[in-house]
């Protein structure tokens, strides 16, 4: 195990430059890792002051004031039926910005903690399994393996999809039907 | 700039020169021997040409070009107008507009019928003129007309034309790719050497050219130099006798051209901006309010005196800057009115009715964005008014009125909103015919009692229209509902006067802007909510012996008053406080209390989108930024209320 490790550390230098290599945030959420595309994310901010929107779907947290914009807030945990996120101290948010209709919509998403960015070659990623995830396939991308470590590659056009978003009820509960 | 940004900016130039070539013709329709609107229509017909040449949209040019010289007769008196040219004119405006659609537009070829239309047009101008038509098509042809031989080119300059940004050599050199430059002189008389600017242009050139070219295609040359100099060309000698009046022709037209671009029509000057820069600009100003109200609340709990004081003095001028930008995007509705003369004009003939259109407080302005908005819905009231108020001139006679009728369209500010006016002198509104359809339709039960401003106000309804026959203009029984809905999208609303056979007057009101709007902030819980104020009409305190029974209603003076509990309704969990009041809020023709836990005063909201995200979501319309930061959230009343309505009754169920 500890030779895998070891290869999959430095072949990436010599791979690099011959396979196409994406570059990921990764954070958690439910004790899950997960990573999204670094061409995505806008910025990463504290979670703090959150206003709560009435008679909106469970799992939009409500809306912030960045910088005098007002941005939604989606606990995309609970939107993936991983349960509800609580936020504690190294709670964040991570703001990103998502095309819809060809015009650009600023979004964040709650995170449990953000812990770094990674580097993850084509031919780490693997496509989702059907089978033993927590979370729907429909809303990965893949799986990238780092190490010993699998990151859950979320796909944001299916994943935050604007349009589903707006409306009630768990995605993962409707997909899984 | 690119190509396309170029194309663009010819685009909105088209448009806006076709506009103003559609309201010199409807003048002239009035008054046809008005010479301030026949000269301003030959100036315009002028620039478009020259500014489709630039491009090489050359079926554009052809056409304005042959239009153009029939106007120049019509300019020097050799051809008269009247109605019939006046409808020939109208419909070659409408070919270059469809020409510009085509060339510029899309980029396609123009198909040959197009062409033969636009050669009919122009026969039909010229058909019973073939006098002067001759006359100026030898004129056309000595611009055109390649002549070899040594010509006399002189040039003014303007002495800031450096300034901005030309250099004449440039253009001599340019001139001398077309053929042989025999002699260049070059006058300085005009540099004096104790006041020498280095950054103006002293000196004058006269150019002795040789070659085989065309004046227009010399003048061509000097194209972006125009406005900034006079350009006297004298052709080869063996003509020069014959073509005297033809300098002074080219002269008035460089002339006009100047004149257009430092405006003299008492156009002012403007400057063409990017929507989006100034949607930025007025966001970032709305940032600005919100950030001065901070420093201002943060001065005042800290109380220091100083502080406070230069607090106070940059709130005001940043007021004055949110005026003064907001009223940058500030539109005069003339223009919007003026569209539908054209169309009264049209339908009218379609129809065989005579109708006059009246604008008053066409200066009245109004945000850009509303505008563009408003003019469906204005548009479509005044089809409504052409086709079903206004009667034949038969009809009209024998009712004893004049057979011409009148439209009129008004616009003035009123309390912080703007009012605009549709009004026909046509035969009213039916009102047993109204309710006769309502009552067809189910729109309400057979024996209900109605005002007449409640059964006027039944035509707002979907599927009601009592226009007995179809016409294509409209009755289609859509659309009275589409304009009241659009109204309301844009916060404002629409009224019905009507008196039978005196005529029938629409009254929108709209909000100034789109982007603030006046609000009565309250809290629930830690939330923070605005009702806009227009809605608000009174604010009373929840005490227990107001409430009557056990239901949602309270005894505002002897009058019963639902209510809706909007901590319940937003599912707030945690403990309701002592003390909580009720907004008294208009709902349509009746009125409704919401509760909430604290009423915090007026403010003047600046209104942020709510994200796409938040479409679906009903009741909530926007969200605006408080002074502290905290965002609260824009209450859509009739909305919420409907919502409320509608929860209700299903759990009841």
């Amino acid at each position: 195990m500890s030779d895998q490790t070891k290869k999959s550390e430095t072949l990436p230098l010599k791979t690099e430059s011959r396979t196409e290599s994406q570059q990921f945030l990764t954070f958690s959420m439910k004790a899950e890792v997960f990573g999204i595309s670094i061409m995505l994310v806008r910025e990463i901010i504290e979670y703090g002051r959150l206003t709560k929107v009435p008679m909106a779907p469970d799992h939009i947290k409500g809306v912030i004031n960045l910088r005098g914009q007002v941005v939604p807030v989606i606990d995309l945990a609970r939107y993936f039926g991983l349960g509800i996120t609580q936020p504690g101290k190294t709670t964040c948010v991570v703001i990103l910005e998502v095309t819809v209709d060809t015009e650009s919509e600023i979004l964040g998403i709650l995170v449990d903690s953000v812990d770094e960015v990674r580097s993850i070659p084509e031919n780490s990623i693997e496509s989702a399994p059907g089978l033993g995830a927590k979370v729907h396939p429909e809303f990965l991308k893949g799986v990238g393996k780092t190490g010993t470590r699998f990151i859950l590659l979320i796909d944001i056009d299916k994943a935050l999809d604007i349009k589903k978003l707006g409306k009630f009820g768990s995605q993962n509960e409707s997909a899984k039907k | 700039m690119n190509l396309d940004s170029i194309r663009e900016t010819f685009l909105v130039e088209s448009d806006e020169i076709l506009v103003s070539i559609e309201k010199a013709l409807l003048t002239l329709e009035e008054n046809p021997s008005d010479q301030n609107e026949i000269n301003s229509l030959f100036r315009a017909v002028h620039t478009l040409k020259g500014a489709a040449g630039m491009f090489g949209f050359q079926k554009t040019v052809d056409f304005a070009h042959h239009l153009e010289t029939w106007l120049d007769a019509l300019r020097s008196g050799d051809v008269k107008l009247d109605s019939q040219k006046i409808s020939a004119l109208l419909h070659a405006h409408d070919q270059i507009s469809e020409l510009v659609n085509i060339e510029a537009r899309k980029g396609e070829n123009v198909p040959p019928g197009l062409i033969q239309n636009g050669q009919e047009i122009l026969a039909s101008l010229t058909g019973d003129a073939t006098q002067p038509e001759r006359n100026s098509d030898s004129t056309e042809l000595e611009e055109d007309e390649k002549i070899h031989g040594i010509w006399k080119i002189e040039i003014s300059l303007k002495p800031d034309i450096l300034k901005h940004g030309l250099d004449p050599l440039s253009f001599i050199r340019y001139l001398g790719r077309f053929g042989e430059i025999r002699n260049l002189t070059v006058d300085h008389s005009r540099l004096d050497l104790d006041s020498f600017d280095p950054q103006l242009c002293y000196l004058l050139f006269q150019i002795d050219f040789e070659g085989n070219i065309s004046k227009s295609e010399l003048l061509d040359v000097f194209d972006f130099m125009l406005s900034e100099s006079e350009i006297k060309i004298e052709p080869p000698a063996r003509i020069i006798k014959n073509s005297e009046p033809e300098t002074s022709l080219l002269q008035s037209n460089t002339k006009a051209t100047v004149t257009k671009s430092t405006g003299q029509e008492n156009q002012k000057r403007f400057i063409r901006i990017e929507a989006t820069k100034l949607d930025m600009l007025i966001d970032l100003v709305g940032e600005l309010v919100i950030a001065g109200a901070t420093i201002r609340q943060q001065a005042d709990h800290h109380k220091l005196g100083d502080i406070q004081e230069s607090a106070g003095a940059m709130s005001r001028l940043i007021e004055d800057l949110r005026d003064n930008v907001m009223s940058v995007r500030m539109v005069q509705i003339g223009e919007t009115f003026r569209k539908f003369e054209r169309i009264i004009r049209d339908a009218s003939k379609e129809l065989n009715k005579d109708i006059q259109m009246l604008i008053e407080g066409g200066d009245t302005e109004l945000d850009k964005n509303l505008i563009e908005n408003i003019s469906d819905p204005l548009l479509h009231l005044i089809r409504n008014a052409i086709d079903h108020g206004i009667e034949k001139p038969e009809q009209r006679l024998a009712l004893g009125k004049d057979s011409k009728a009148t439209i009129r369209l008004n616009a003035y500010h009123d309390t912080g909103s703007i009012v605009i006016e549709i009004s026909d002198d046509g035969r009213g509104l039916d009102k047993e015919k109204i309710l006769q359809k309502a009552r067809a339709n189910q729109l309400i039960s057979t024996n209900a009692q109605l005002t007449d401003h409640d059964i006027y106000q039944l035509i707002f309804e979907p599927g009601l229209s009592t226009a007995e026959s179809i016409t294509n203009i409209s009755g289609r029984g859509v659309g009275m509902d589409v304009v009241r809905k659009n109204i309301e999208n844009m916060r404002g609303s629409i009224e019905l006067e009507t008196t039978p056979q005196a005529g029938t007057t629409f009254r929108i009101r709209l909000p100034l802007t789109l982007a603030i709007i006046d609000g009565f902030l309250v809290s629930v819980r830690s939330n923070f909510y605005v009702v806009p104020l227009d809605m608000v009409i009174e604010c009373v305190e929840l005490s227990l012996n107001d409430l009557s029974g056990g239901g949602d209603f309270l005894n505002l003076r002897g009058e019963v008053l639902p209510f809706l509990r909007l901590d319940e309704f937003f599912a707030e969990e945690s403990e309701k406080p002592e003390k909580q009041s009720v907004i008294v809020v208009k709902q349509g023709q009746a009125k409704a209390g919401l509760v909430v836990d604290t009423l915090e005063g007026e403010s003047q909201t600046v209104i942020k989108p709510l994200g796409k995200i938040f479409d679906n979501l009903l009741g909530i319309s926007g969200a605006t930024i408080l002074g502290s930061g905290d965002v609260a959230l824009i209450l859509d009343v009739p909305r919420l209320i409907e919502t409320a309505i509608q929860k209700k009754s299903a759990s009841n169920v």
